[in-house]
């Protein structure tokens, strides 16, 4: 055995035991776990998950079946019972089963749409950061530029043109919400690139795209995480809002087209119940993805990136 | 950089952006299909359909026809509608003011309440006052705004009876009345609660949660603690002297909020049924009326740009720091 080291003094003593004692930090997520509205917020988003996925075996009925009563009526606009917990619509459609069914859709779009938004913007960002010059200078020109871009009008004239499709939506939350992480990531790697490790990397004959990717890239990615989180928020809001303005595919079911259904149909003057379920849990989505993220944004400022 | 170089600066990317809004358009008009097929129709004549090429200007190059629609654009000229059969300028203009007269409105009572809300937040930072004030507004945040304006419309209209469910006038009323006075009339104050009130809790929450962050670090301040000390009032010392301090981030959140406040607009003109730009947009996505759908969109993002860059302006103007950068 070696003489102790300065370092080895400073650890606390392993009580006679040969294991070596545990120096990593605790994870990000134990961190994030010990926060009480953290916690609360990522067991929603877990449930929200879990609906999406399983809304085949939950919904007790099929979306779009027209349910009729023991005596034969069509149960049109049934107030909510422990039948129909969210009512029925004016077609006697389950509204619960109908909320289930538009949550896949709607953390589908929400969720493909954020991870395309913060892999183009991280990806702009990293390139930005690392090249600096005239590539910087364009991008974050482009950067300040789609700030101009309102999004519902610019969501509007591309559904118009080239028609209502998911991927239509998709590219049109991209365009606008690229920005932000683009903006974070970049002033990130303005930091990282001087660090020690960087000048190592460069030093033993990386190349740059290795270095980028390789040893710089790895350090963003807590970032780009938090932002596919708010980012996932932002385009189920999206999503919703496009939806009931009435662009959505034609035969999509979201909790946004309920909410179109019901105000279109003109039905709302009698059926509080039907818009008011599918926003609710929009809103609790979003809340409890602000409530994780908060918590998260809190850890990384405090710890800065692990390095 | 002085201030004047910052703006021209700061104008030049302006038309750039501009013109890079009408690449857009122009190129999305052009992604659309043949406008030739969407405009004229398959199925004509062709000899006819020639003239209508040369009268659309679809013969010369697809780069004359760009110049073209940057100039015409440039010049206010937008295009003619399909289903109204008169210029897309005169339709919008018309649509434009019905929106502006609900949204300065609102914009002047939102931002105001917001401010003061934020200021009083920031000001019991921590305590009951604050914590009912921010939780309020980081749920009005959290609720999509279509949902508000429908739940509004559901409760006060429809439930209670208090104001009518949309439009600017009763359909009825006001024959050979000038605008003028319509707008000035009750009646139109009447449907103008609504969508006003809605307008406002949207626009309120940007300055509310910007001004309480931006008072706590004025509330540490030494001068704060000096004019305290000195005897002045607590209303005035917030309001006339820390407030005052805190209102830097609102003008830099200007250019982020003007997108954002247009797209709720055309929800809440959807929702309350108001004649504005933004219902306008929506409906000509339906009537298939590209000219007044494109020009709308460019005449919004034209708003949002312009509003932008002066806010950036302003902002220099009020902080030099900024334009060392």
């Amino acid at each position: 055995m070696t003489a102790p080291t300065p370092l080895d003094q400073a650890l606390p003593a392993t009580s006679g035991t040969d294991e070596p004692p545990d120096l990593r930090p605790p994870s990000s997520w134990k961190l994030v776990w010990r926060d009480r509205r953290a916690r609360a917020g990522a067991v929603v988003i877990l449930l929200f998950a879990l609906v999406a996925l399983l809304a085949p075996l939950i919904a007790p009925y099929h979306p779009l079946e027209r349910l009729v009563g023991p005596d034969g009526d069509l149960l049109r606009l049934q107030p909510p019972s422990l039948e129909h917990p969210f009512g029925t619509s004016n077609y006697g459609r389950d509204l619960f089963s109908q909320a289930i069914w538009g949550t896949r859709r709607t953390l589908q779009v929400g969720v493909i749409a954020a991870v395309v938004a913060v892999v183009i913007g991280t990806n702009i960002g990293l390139i930005a950061g690392f090249a600096g010059g005239w590539v910087e200078q364009v991008l974050m020109r482009l950067n300040d530029a789609a700030l101009a871009l309102p999004f519902v009008p610019l969501a509007i004239v591309l559904i118009g043109t080239l028609g209502r499709s998911d991927v239509v939506l998709i590219i049109a939350i991209a365009l606008v919400f690229w920005r932000i992480p683009a903006r974070v990531v970049r002033a990130e790697v303005l930091v990282l690139k001087e660090l020690g490790f960087v000048r190592a990397a460069t030093c033993g004959g990386a190349t740059r795209r290795r270095i980028l990717y390789r040893q710089i890239a790895p350090n963003i990615l807590p970032y780009a995480f938090l932002y596919g989180m708010l980012l996932t928020a932002e385009a189920v809001i999206a999503e919703a809002t496009l939806s009931f303005l009435g662009f959505a595919p034609r035969d999509a079911l979201s909790l946004g087209t309920i909410m179109f259904d019901a105000f279109s149909s003109q039905q709302i003057r009698q059926a509080w119940w039907w818009p008011l379920f599918p926003g609710l849990m929009i809103m609790a989505f979003v809340v409890a993805v602000s409530l994780l993220s908060e918590a998260y944004e809190r850890l990384l400022s405090l710890e800065g990136v692990d390095r | 950089m002085n201030l004047l170089n910052y703006a021209v600066k700061r104008l030049g990317f302006m038309l750039a952006t501009l013109l890079g809004v009408v690449t857009f358009t122009f190129v999305l008009v052009r992604a659309a299909g043949d406008p030739d097929q969407v405009m004229i129709g398959p199925d004509l004549d062709p000899s006819v359909r020639e003239t209508l090429r040369e009268a659309y200007g679809l013969d010369e190059s697809l780069f004359t026809q760009y110049v073209k629609f940057i100039g015409n654009a440039a010049t206010g000229d937008l295009g003619t509608s399909f289903q109204y059969r008169a210029p897309v300028a005169d339709v919008l203009g018309e649509k434009l003011v019905n929106t502006l007269l609900l949204l300065l409105p609102a914009l002047a009572l939102g931002m105001g309440l917001g401010m003061v809300l934020g200021v009083l937040a920031g000001a019991f930072w921590g305590r009951p006052l604050d914590a009912v004030i921010t939780r309020f507004a980081l749920l009005v945040r959290a609720a999509p705004l279509f949902w508000v304006a429908t739940l509004v419309l559901l409760l006060f209209s429809y439930t209670l009876g208090w104001f009518p469910s949309g439009g600017m006038f009763d359909p009825g009323s006001g024959a050979g009345e000038s605008f003028t006075a319509r707008v000035l009339s009750l009646e139109f104050l009447r449907r103008l609660v609504l969508p006003l009130g809605v307008t406002v809790l949207l626009i309120m929450v940007w300055p509310l949660l910007t001004m309480r962050t931006a008072m706590l670090d004025v509330m540490k301040q030494d001068f704060m603690q000096v004019l305290e000390a000195a005897g002045m009032s607590r209303t005035r010392i917030l309001f006339r002297h820390g407030a005052r301090n805190a209102l830097l981030p609102v003008v830099s959140l200007m250019p982020s909020m003007i997108g954002f406040l247009v797209g709720g607009q055309v929800v809440v003109e959807t929702v309350f049924s108001w004649p504005g730009m933004g219902r306008e947009l929506v409906a000509s996505v339906d009537a298939f009326d590209y000219p007044v759908l494109q020009g709308g969109f460019l005449l919004t993002a034209t708003v949002v740009i312009v509003v932008g860059v002066l806010a950036d302006i302003a902002y220099a103007y009020l902080d030099p720091r900024v334009r060392l950068t």
